[in-house]
């Protein structure tokens, strides 16, 4: 689009400057141009010079990177200006007669005027539609879309009104040719200028244009698809400021050569103008002399010959014998000299100021002044304008940068210069997207792991607060176990200390009992009569009883505590029994029993056991079978072998026995059989029950076979050692 | 002309016991404790001592390690004489050093004496 564009502007262009710089040597040569055209004429020659390089540049870089409001009101203004001064100046210096004047003035002001209001109209229109276009259609559709639909928005618009103000000038031309009598030549040149002021306006129209687009999408924030037009990166953008600064460098100097040369050649116009206007002005004074016999009135003569001219009746010098001519002296660039013979003998002298009649040259130069004036401050503007394509994008981007940098990606946004910039802008963009997402989730991120950590804290904190509770609970725990353990330790130490004290106890106040009884027994402590002694017998027979009673009692004791302990020995059984027949025969004997001892022959192994405890059990149950058997009666202790692991002790008497109902009850504590207690036997009736205690902690057993009247037989089954 | 150094604190059992030995010609030393039974043996030589356990103060064992750990104590024979009824206190006393233990309810006086001469025989 745009190639086609600048295509054809640049043909425009070239046919203009081509016109134009004829158009410039044909003034300089024609004599009827006023001055001012020809200056015009170097000024649109400027504009060209100018406008070819931008255009070359407009059309590679878009119209973006310079600040167009401010670049196209500059042309807008330089144009207007041109319009402007153009119409006026034309229509007080164009030498033309009134009708012409007319016509030309109404030419141009009806292009100004209609032209100007039908293209001002479309331009306007197109304007409006574009923006309702971007506001209603930039949210629902692409950016590639849109872009698509309003990129050749400014190229149409331009073509509209470039094609209304050429048709404008071709019609005020052609009006021109029939209803003026300015030459051909003056209405090529209307039209020419024409057609550069429709150009040089439609680039206004066409970059205004641009610059609101790009305004409105800058607004709508889209960088839209910018795929398939060429950008201009930087380096060609420098290629092109430099062309600038030569074709500006070229204006100045075409201006100034031109300017230089117009000038130059506008002066020998003059002159030549003058001198004709000399001879002119010199042949009605002839006349007026020859008619009327006088030189013509002074304002006449200034009229003809200016405010400073002069004419003079000269005579001939005598001796001229030549022919009487004109002659045109051009002395100095001052004064224009014309001669002209009056008569044979007088001439006329006539002088002209170069300065009365230079107004068309000292505007020239005023124009030229202006105009270089012009240039320099347009190249001034213009320069900075192409250096703020470069600053302004740079420090868009710096800000950018810092936006990125304190942290505001959201701020971040293209730069829309159609080169190296936007890359960079694009870049940032991206950069800053890319940040402000991961800045996001680092904080969701650290959002979560603040949310869990602190959860986990106090999840943590309530399982202190458990521990720490439980720990205080088993300090409490313990510390009451460490009581009660106190307090049990305390029973069980009173109740060891209550079963040795308890013996030592009862037994001392018996023991005293018993020694004095015995020592009064002996007649250690005098004589006693054998009645007396028959007495202390009993007595100290049932002070024997109490004691064994004790023993029983403090034995029940302990074992009912717990606190019989039994000290394991090895010991052999055989020699075991033979020690327990010993300990009870002299009692046997007492009684007049007869002992009976029964051992196999077999090997014994070794029993294990506390072998007092022992002892003491078979003691109690021996002791028990002579106690219950009669005077000749006899008790039989026998050791054998019941297996390989165990010994059998059988210790049978010819006693009273046990009542068969009452045989299962033997064992328990304190119990006395019907038989013994109606005999008025005496009997404690925990001698069993210890018995029994004692073997069964052995691991053995003991029963009873008894018959009433004819005796018992216990039975007692230990283990050996190990078994 | 034997000595006998009797410690026991109950008044009646050391009285019956001392005639009963004076009787069969020994001499008696008594003691109610620890300090009066070495006050006694540093006043003499005791050929046998009878020793109660249950005294006041320091008991009997302790005192029975004192005799057996000093040089000119630890020879004489120790028989301890208490109503104190268990193996342990048997063997305590046995594994202290003394020569035998019995308990006073089962013996008299007599049964006392027989034994003390038995132990200056075999001595």
């Amino acid at each position: 689009m745009k190639k086609a564009l600048f295509l054809s502007h640049l043909v425009f262009f070239v046919i203009v400057w081509l016109c134009i710089a004829a158009y410039t040597f044909l003034a300089i040569l024609d004599p009827i141009i006023p001055y001012s055209l020809s200056i015009f004429g170097a000024f649109i020659i400027f504009l060209d010079l100018l406008a070819l390089p931008l255009l070359f540049v407009w059309w590679k870089r878009g119209p973006k990177t310079i600040e167009h409001e401010t670049w196209t009101l500059l042309i807008g203004v330089i144009i207007l200006f041109y319009w402007g001064f153009a119409t006026i100046h034309s229509f007080l210096t164009l030498n033309l007669n009134d009708l012409q004047l007319r016509w030309t003035a109404f030419a141009y002001i009806w292009e100004v005027v209609i032209v100007g209001a039908l293209a001002a109209y479309a331009v306007v229109r197109i304007v409006r539609f574009a923006r309702q276009f971007l506001e209603e259609n930039h949210s629902s559709l692409s950016p590639a879309i849109i872009h698509a639909r309003i990129a050749g928005l400014p190229l149409r618009a331009v073509a509209v009104y470039g094609a209304i103000v050429i048709f404008g000038y071709i019609l005020g031309s052609v009006q021109l040719v029939l209803f003026s009598n300015l030459p051909p030549l003056e209405v090529a040149k209307n039209l020419m200028t024409g057609i550069t002021t429709a150009a040089l306006s439609s680039f206004f129209i066409f970059f205004l244009l641009e610059r609101i687009l790009e305004s409105a999408r800058e607004k709508s924030g889209e960088l839209l698809a910018r795929s398939g037009e060429k950008r201009i990166p930087l380096r060609r953008f420098t290629l092109f400021s430099k062309i600038y600064a030569i074709s500006g460098l070229l204006a100045l100097l075409n201006v100034s050569f031109f300017g230089t040369m117009a000038f130059r050649m506008n002066q020998r116009i003059l002159e030549d103008q003058l001198q004709e206007r000399i001879l002119h002005a010199l042949e009605i004074v002839r006349f007026t002399l020859q008619n009327k016999g006088q030189m013509p009135r002074e304002e006449e003569i200034r009229n003809l010959f200016g405010a400073h001219g002069a004419v003079r009746l000269l005579p001939y010098a005598s001796d001229d014998p030549g022919g009487k001519r004109v002659s045109i002296l051009r002395d100095s660039r001052v004064e224009v000299r014309g001669v002209l013979p009056v008569s044979d003998d007088a001439y006329l002298s006539a002088a002209i100021r170069l300065g009365d009649f230079d107004e068309g040259l000292r505007e020239f130069l005023r124009a030229s002044v202006f105009i270089l004036l012009m240039i320099l401050a347009a190249i001034a503007i213009i320069g900075t304008l192409f250096a703020r394509a470069v600053t302004i994008p740079t420090k868009k981007i710096l800000a950018r940068a810092r936006d990125m940098g304190q942290g505001n990606f959201t701020e971040v946004t293209g730069v829309y210069t159609n080169d190296e910039h936007e890359d960079i802008g694009e870049a940032l963009v991206e950069a800053a997207q890319k940040l402000h997402t991961s800045y996001i989730h680092l904080e969701e991120e650290v959002r979560r792991r603040t949310e869990q950590v602190i959860l986990a804290n106090v999840k943590l904190k309530e399982q202190v607060g458990e521990l720490d509770r439980t720990a205080k609970r088993l300090v409490r725990r313990d510390f009451e176990l460490q009581e009660a353990n106190e307090r049990l330790r305390e029973i069980d130490e009173a109740k060891t200390h209550f079963v040795s004290i308890a013996a030592h106890q009862l037994r001392t106040p018996l023991s005293a009992i018993k020694w004095t009884l015995h020592m009064l027994f002996s007649g250690d402590l005098g004589s006693v009569s054998e009645e007396q002694k028959r007495i202390l017998a009993h007595a100290l027979e049932s002070t024997a009883r109490l004691i064994t009673l004790v023993g029983d009692l403090l034995n029940v004791a302990s074992i009912e505590s717990g606190k019989m302990m039994y000290y394991k020995s090895t010991f052999h059984p055989k020699e075991f029994i033979s020690n327990l027949i010993r300990e009870i025969s002299p009692k046997a004997k007492e009684k007049g029993l007869l002992l009976e001892q029964g051992e196999s022959d077999e090997s014994f192994p070794e029993a294990e056991g506390d072998k007092d405890k022992l002892m003491l059990a078979l003691l109690s149950i021996a002791e028990n079978a002579i106690h219950y058997t009669p005077e000749g009666g006899t008790v039989r202790i026998v050791l054998t072998k019941s297996d390989n692991a165990r010994y059998q002790i059988k210790i049978s008497d010819t006693g009273i026995g046990v009542p068969k109902h009452q045989q299962h009850l033997l064992f328990q504590k304190f119990f006395r059989g019907d038989n013994v207690i109606r005999r008025k036997i005496q009997g404690t009736g925990i001698a069993l029950y210890v018995a029994q205690r004692i073997i069964e902690a052995h691991g053995g057993k003991i029963h009873v076979e008894s018959e009433e009247y004819k005796g018992s037989v216990f039975t007692i089954i230990l283990p050996f050692a190990g078994k | 002309m034997k000595t006998i150094l009797i410690v026991e604190d109950e008044q009646l059992l050391l009285n019956l016991l001392k005639m009963k030995l004076e009787k069969d010609g020994f001499v008696i030393e008594s003691a109610i404790d620890a300090d009066e039974a070495f006050v006694a043996l540093k006043k003499k030589d005791v050929d046998l001592i009878l020793l109660d356990l249950l005294l006041p103060g320091i008991d009997g064992y302790a005192i029975l390690k004192q005799l057996k750990a000093d040089e000119k104590l630890k020879h004489i024979p120790v028989i301890v004489v208490s109503n104190l009824g268990g193996i342990e206190e048997k063997n305590k006393a046995k594994n202290l050093g003394a020569l035998d233990f019995i308990i006073k309810a089962e013996h008299s006086p007599g049964s006392i004496a027989k034994m003390v001469k038995e132990a200056l025989l075999l001595r």
